[in-house]
């Protein structure tokens, strides 16, 4: 683990929450991009890492300091948006297939960034809309593994499974995301 | 044709998590085989893209965000709750050998001893019940073998065992009976019959509420609809309104041209006119206090008038719920304030003439009038106000909206007669 992630976790545990705050700065744009490519919506992600970090502070106790602190705070953030957008989506059928919002990639009430214009490019958007159209589990996977470059064993830690699981669900995803970008082009 | 294996490899391969041995299967693979080379290109392409998706930096305000809802919360991390003592879990193989041997032989025993006792008391049982058959065959005489000519009836010796006193039936007792009393034939007319039929008890269905419902273009024409919207919108303390339209943004512009016209200020969230300015699907709630029932019906009345008037009509149905605490804490939520209504005016108390004057009275006066000489401008302690906010989605953090801050701060008290208002806007689709 990060010698300066301990140290702030330390200091953390002993009252001193603008340490907190370091950490914060320090991973919420990595936590926030990853979070957002799940769930869709900059709102919900910033809800979403927003609560991660609330509830990793509040269990900050329990971190033993095994693994790094930022797989940690994927594995808390990733169960929030997975859960997150589970909920969603049953809402979503509940209520009918007719509400615009679930064709909308990203939000376009999002903060007027000006990066948004960029994303929206042709070639990003075929990528993002068949990112989109794979399962949840599918979609975690290549995430955490193409985007934030995390091995295997990381990726089995933060979405607690076996690393055989990680393996064939990136295999399928793969093939999967191959199959809807080839319909596309 | 690759086989599943080997697509999983080229997989893996992309992935660049191969062991040794996978490594040498997929070299060999792309060296022969031409679809194994192009799907291997593919899924590489496709890592790229992913990898080459821009990256869009979380809102600058969400460390912030976080650091102020610990303190606000006063949040700490959860200690841990204490270790006790672990409970050891039993190993049987931690026992000897000889004990194990011994339990089981000691099983055996015991199974053995039951079943023995058992069939052992079943045998006794069966062979009692023989003995006590026999008892009741029926004693034969033989013949007198001495004189032939004579043969014996033969008797049956009957075991005699005494009657269980339960079972002896006593000789009932045969006494007189009397039939039941006559009843008075006379008094039936005379009297009443017996009790009175309880009333069966009518529905109360006014003390159910239900939503109504009203067509916005009718509420100028209808008087007996206008009227009867008056009254649902009295009978409770705030006033819920939610009115259909087709899109919200130019219907929110007909209504606050509408407030406008009745002299009330109108300041609009920036979360909700961002979104409305994007064209974000959304709900909107225009609340204010400064309106009787009688003048928002008048109010609705001349909105559905000039709509209907317009080519191109916006507002549809127009419902009036009754107003349940949910909506107060919705209301609570959307303006960032665990209460939302302020106290409602109260009249001004009666002067007694009797009471001294407190002291300083005297310089509060003059200081009143040589302001008034002086011209300073007085400045009014409340306004007409008026609050439109995102109501789906909401803005989750209305503590920090300048606007509602405005609102809350100028509304000051609201007139006797005026109901707080909550007027959702919503669209039909």
């Amino acid at each position: 683990m990060n010698t300066d992630d301990r140290r702030l976790i330390a200091e953390c545990l002993a009252g001193n929450v603008p340490a907190f705050g370091v950490l914060v700065r320090r991973y919420q744009d990595r936590l926030f991009n990853a979070v957002l490519r799940v769930v869709d919506n900059a709102e919900d992600a910033a809800d979403v890492v927003q609560d991660a970090f609330l509830n990793a502070y509040q269990s900050l106790n329990s971190f033993k300091g095994d693994s790094e602190f930022f797989t940690w705070l994927y594995r808390i953030a990733f169960n929030a948006a997975i859960s997150l957008r589970r909920k969603r989506k049953a809402v979503l059928s509940f209520d009918g297939a007719g509400d615009d919002k679930t064709n909308e990639p990203v939000d376009p009430s999002e903060y007027g960034r000006p990066g948004i214009a960029i994303e929206r490019s042709e070639e990003d958007a075929l990528v993002l809309v068949a990112l989109e159209r794979l399962s949840m589990e599918h979609r975690v996977v290549l995430v955490l593994k193409d985007m934030e470059g995390r091995k295997y064993e990381e990726i089995a830690e933060v979405l607690d499974v076996p690393i055989g699981t990680v393996r064939s669900r990136l295999h399928r995803a793969r093939l999967e995301l191959r199959e809807l970008l080839q319909r596309e082009e | 044709m690759k086989t599943v294996s080997l697509r999983e490899l080229l997989t893996v391969a992309v992935d660049g998590e191969l062991t040794p041995a996978e490594r040498r299967a997929v070299d060999r693979a792309l060296r022969e085989s031409e679809s194994a080379r192009t799907l291997f290109a593919k899924l590489q392409a496709d890592k790229a893209r992913i990898k080459s998706l821009p990256r869009v930096a979380a809102p600058c305000d969400l460390a912030g965000n976080v650091l102020t809802i610990i303190q606000d919360r006063a949040m700490n991390p959860t200690p841990l709750p204490p270790v006790g003592r672990a409970v050891r879990k039993f190993n049987w193989s931690m026992l000897p050998i000889w004990f194990n041997v011994a339990t089981a032989v000691a099983i055996l025993v015991v199974v053995s001893l039951g079943s023995y006792s058992y069939f052992a008391a079943s045998q006794n049982y069966f062979v009692n019940r023989e003995q006590a058959q026999v008892a009741k065959v029926p004693d034969l005489k033989l013949p007198n073998y001495d004189d032939p000519t004579k043969v014996l009836e033969p008797k049956i010796v009957e075991v005699v065992r005494p009657i269980p006193e339960t079972l002896v039936q006593k000789p009932r007792e045969i006494g007189i009976e009397f039939g039941p009393s006559p009843r008075d034939v006379t008094d039936l007319l005379a009297g009443p019959i017996g009790e009175p039929t309880p009333e069966i008890e009518a529905v109360q269905l006014d003390k159910i509420r239900v939503s109504s419902l009203f067509a916005l273009s009718d509420l100028s024409t209808d008087e007996v609809a206008r009227k009867k919207l008056v009254a649902e919108m009295k009978k409770d303390e705030l006033i819920r309104l939610d009115l259909f339209c087709g899109t919200t943004q130019k219907a929110l512009d007909r209504v606050l041209l509408g407030l406008k016209a009745r002299g009330i200020n109108v300041v609009t969230d920036s979360f909700a006119a961002d979104r409305l300015k994007k064209s974000a699907s959304t709900e909107i709630v225009i609340f204010t206090e400064t309106l009787t029932p009688e003048e928002v019906a008048q109010f609705l009345a001349n909105l559905g008038a000039e709509d209907s008037k317009s080519s191109t009509p916006e507002f549809t149905m127009l419902v009036a719920a009754p107003f349940l605490p949910a909506d107060l804490d919705k209301l609570g939520k959307l303006l960032g304030v665990p209460n939302v209504l302020p106290k409602p005016a109260v009249g001004k108390k009666a002067i007694d003439i009797r009471k001294p004057l407190p002291e300083g009275t005297a310089n509060q006066v003059a200081a009143s009038l040589a302001k008034m000489r002086t011209g300073s401008p007085t400045v009014p302690k409340s306004e007409k106000m008026a609050i439109v906010v995102a109501y789906a989605p909401m803005n989750a953090y209305p503590a920090n909206s300048k606007e509602i801050k405005q609102f809350l701060d100028r509304r000051g008290e609201r007139k006797p007669d005026a109901k707080p208002l909550m007027l959702v806007l919503r669209t039909i689709k």
